[in-house]
């Protein structure tokens, strides 16, 4: 179990992507691509905050995102860790039927004669909300 | 209220220097836990406010309460508990940095020398060393760490990124997070150049001649901001919901950065997404607090 | 408190290694002197050379003549004496206080966690310390030496103002002074110009007659013919009727009965009475005797002085003065300072 991969962040100010979630993508590109596996630890918050110039509210939040999503897992006392847990399996059938449950919907909203900017609003807005409510 | 949830809290706050109003109609409220930026061009107000926050001045008009308290120069209490950083970043010339700590350690009961020197253990600056010594950047360094050592529930900080050439700007920044990583401090601080912390700040307080015209969380802000351009038509109308902070117009067309109330639907309109940086220029352009998007300036037509 | 003594530490060095170099050179001096006027005032001299033989004559106009080379240097001696204090005050209190606040070190200090009442109570006690610690033995060796080496009579002005405890009152009051108008100033070098300025005012108030002559209580001695009193125990030679050590301050002619002291116009006038009584001539000779004009007029030839007994009286009046100054100074401090811009 390695306990400090060669995980090295990198922030681009420049592209539109906030910067919790360029960290998020960071490490589910790390763990896509192998550099992250099983049970790796990822960098303290103050590690991070000590690689490059960055609010640790910031860290935190992706670390909770990645928990969220189900990639990595905190424990207590010891830090982050990629998580062992498979969803592999669950992930999948969730994906589906989340996918059809939402082409209903955008076939409803069609139906209503809602355009499509308005329709990505709409899910912008709700994301935004959603976002809101979780920190 | 129970729990303090707000590190600092002005109403109708303002300060007068004869004849002028070094700041008028303050009226912010800041979390608790951010890094807030108070952005402006000099003279807009941010040395100011953090003056009379820190204990420095007395208000001439309003209220402040920082930490739920009032920061009057004649109250002792809130001092051991804010940190303050002085633009001008003063020493004691003839000191050396250890002298400096001890300086430190003798007027703040909070003080802990050990956080002291592993900060600038870090920034490899020699105890030893005389400040008048030091670079420019190393002796921002000091003068921040005599903030962090006494360990403060806040630190205000008066353009700490200034002045300071990029590499020392990176490590004081760095310094200052780790700080917050550990101790979970607020911080406060001003800046003329949003993009030198735009990194670290999660609340942004924008001050345009002594006024404050906005004043949020980071996310919120870039989440309801766009910019609406269009080609050519002057009288196209704007969607309802719509406040406009600053439009710019030229030969071409209409280009406005507004804030989206609702969403909504007007194929006319080109709609992007504006940075951090675009949306606080837009409102120091202005000028003046837009509650109702009257106020439109048309300063600048052409492209930036 | 150590904040303090570092941040004055090399003033007070540099001063109290000057007030060190002079002191021993006044101790040597005055050794010196005091050898000399003990040579001078013995046999076979006793305070004169007239009547003596060649030889003896020779010495003792030796001996006077080196007694006088080395009273031109008790001048620096005095002046020396006058403006150290003062200036080791002022300069500690611009330091202390205006410096801090040119340099904006006070916005440093004033937000750490202590009070501004305390950072000022701190630079006080440090400060005051270490003018009392220098001062207190540098006045107590400056009156030994204003003694030994004979330079006049202590409740002289001059020699009145370097000895007994009035320079140590004055480097504190000093000090304060230029620490409150360092609060008003905000610059060292301007508040330097002003306090000394001011205090200036003060200092010269005391040391011209004016001030400690009313405090004083003036006695009044009758001139008894030429009156040269020789060979008093301290070696002053005082012409007139004024006793030896004493301040004789003026000279007059006077009514038996007169209480006070008449106006310079009165005086005047008495006097042109008793000289066109003794410029009279008669055949070319004077016309009356000396006596003979007094008797006539009804006048009698005074000295007013002060005595040596005044001496500590009027040494509390004027150290306590600026140790009083210095205390209401103090309280205004403390009230300006929670106010003070940053």
């Amino acid at each position: 179990m390695a306990q400090h991969p060669s995980l090295t962040f990198r922030l681009d100010h420049q592209s539109g992507l906030a910067p919790y979630r360029q960290l998020v993508d960071q490490v589910r590109h790390a763990v896509r691509s192998g550099l992250l596996r099983d049970g790796d630890q990822l960098p303290s918050v103050r590690d991070v905050v000590t690689q490059i110039t960055i609010n640790p509210n910031t860290v935190h939040r992706a670390y909770r995102e990645l928990e969220h999503q189900g990639i990595a897992e905190g424990r207590a006392g010891l830090g982050t860790f990629i998580t062992s847990r498979s969803r592999a399996g669950s992930n999948a059938s969730e994906r589906a039927s989340l996918d059809q449950a939402l082409q209903d919907w955008v076939a409803d909203a069609r139906r209503t004669g809602l355009d499509e900017e308005t329709i990505r609003e709409l899910i912008r807005s709700a994301l935004h909300q959603d976002g809101k409510v979780r920190s | 209220m129970i729990e303090e949830t707000s590190v600092l809290e002005a109403v109708n706050l303002g300060k007068r220097y004869r004849r002028t109003w070094g700041l008028q109609d303050c009226t912010l409220t800041i979390p608790k836990g951010r890094v807030a930026a108070l952005v402006g061009p000099n003279g807009s107000g941010k040395s100011t406010l953090l003056r009379m926050a820190a204990g420095l001045s007395e208000p001439s008009v309003g209220t402040l309460r920082v930490l739920g308290q009032s920061p009057s120069p004649g109250i002792d209490d809130l001092r051991e508990r804010v940190g303050y950083l002085d633009q001008d970043r003063p020493l004691y010339k003839s000191f050396r940095v250890a002298e400096m700590l001890r300086f430190g350690e003798m007027n703040n009961p909070t003080w802990s020398m050990d956080v002291a020197k592993n900060h600038l253990a870090h920034l490899d600056i020699p105890l030893r060393s005389r400040v008048s010594d030091l670079s420019g950047g190393q002796q921002a360094q000091v003068a921040l760490t005599l903030c962090l050592a006494k360990q403060p529930e806040l630190l205000l900080l008066d353009e700490p990124a200034s002045a300071l050439d990029p590499v020392a700007r990176e490590d004081l920044l760095r310094l200052l997070m780790r700080q917050v990583a550990d101790s979970e401090s607020s911080v406060v601080l001003s800046t003329h150049a949003l993009s030198d912390v735009a990194a670290i700040c999660d609340y942004v307080i924008v001050l345009a001649h002594a006024r404050v015209v906005l004043s949020d969380d980071t996310e919120y802000i870039v989440e309801t901001h766009r910019i609406l351009s269009v080609v050519g038509d002057d009288d196209l109308a704007l969607p309802p919901g719509i406040t406009v902070v600053n439009e710019q117009r030229s030969a071409r067309g209409r280009s406005l950065l507004v804030r989206v109330g609702l969403p909504f639907n007007d194929d006319r309109w080109l709609v992007d997404r504006p940075t951090l940086e675009e949306i606080v220029l837009a409102y120091l352009r202005a000028g003046s607090p837009h509650r109702d998007g009257r106020d439109v300036d048309e300063i600048e037509s052409g492209a930036r | 408190m150590w904040v303090v003594w570092r941040q004055q530490r090399s003033i007070v060095i540099a001063f109290a290694l000057l007030a060190v170099v002079v002191s021993v050179w006044a101790l040597i001096m005055g050794l010196h002197e005091q050898t000399l006027w003990r040579e001078y005032l013995s046999a076979p001299c006793k305070g004169e050379f007239g009547g003596l033989t060649t030889s003896d004559a020779k010495f003792c106009e030796h001996v006077q003549l080196s007694l006088y080379n080395s009273g031109k240097l008790n001048e620096v001696v005095i002046g020396f004496g006058m403006t150290f204090a003062p200036l080791f005050g002022l300069i500690l209190g611009v330091n202390a206080v205006a410096h801090e606040i040119e340099q904006k070190t006070n916005r440093l200090a004033w937000t750490q966690s202590g009070s501004r009442t305390r950072w000022l109570m701190n630079k006080y006690v440090m400060s005051v310390a270490s003018l009392v610690v220098i001062l207190v033995p540098l006045c107590w060796l400056l009156s030994w030496w204003v003694g030994a080496a004979h330079v006049a009579p202590r409740i002289m002005p001059k020699v009145f103002a370097i000895s007994g405890f009035i320079e140590v009152a004055c480097g504190i009051f000093c000090f304060v002074l230029a620490v409150v108008v360092g609060l008003f100033v905000r610059r060292p070098g301007w508040s330097l110009a002003a306090a000394a300025v001011l205090f200036a005012a003060i200092f010269l108030s005391f040391f011209s007659s004016g001030v400690l002559l009313n405090l004083g209580s003036p006695s009044v001695a009758v001139l008894q013919g030429n009156g040269v009193e020789v060979g008093s125990s301290s070696g002053f030679i005082v012409p007139g009727g004024a006793p030896a050590n004493s301040w004789p301050f003026s000279e007059g002619f006077i009514t038996k009965t007169e209480k006070g002291i008449p106006s310079t116009f009165v005086l005047n006038r008495s006097a042109s009475h008793v000289y066109r009584c003794e410029d009279a001539r008669k055949n070319g000779k004077p016309a009356h005797s000396d006596t003979y004009c007094l008797k006539h007029l009804g006048l009698i030839d005074v000295q007013w002085y002060i005595p040596d007994s005044q001496y500590w009286t009027l040494q509390s009046f004027e150290g306590g003065f600026y140790l009083i100054a210095a205390a209401l100074l103090v309280a205004l401090s403390l009230y300006v300072v929670r106010r003070a811009k940053a």
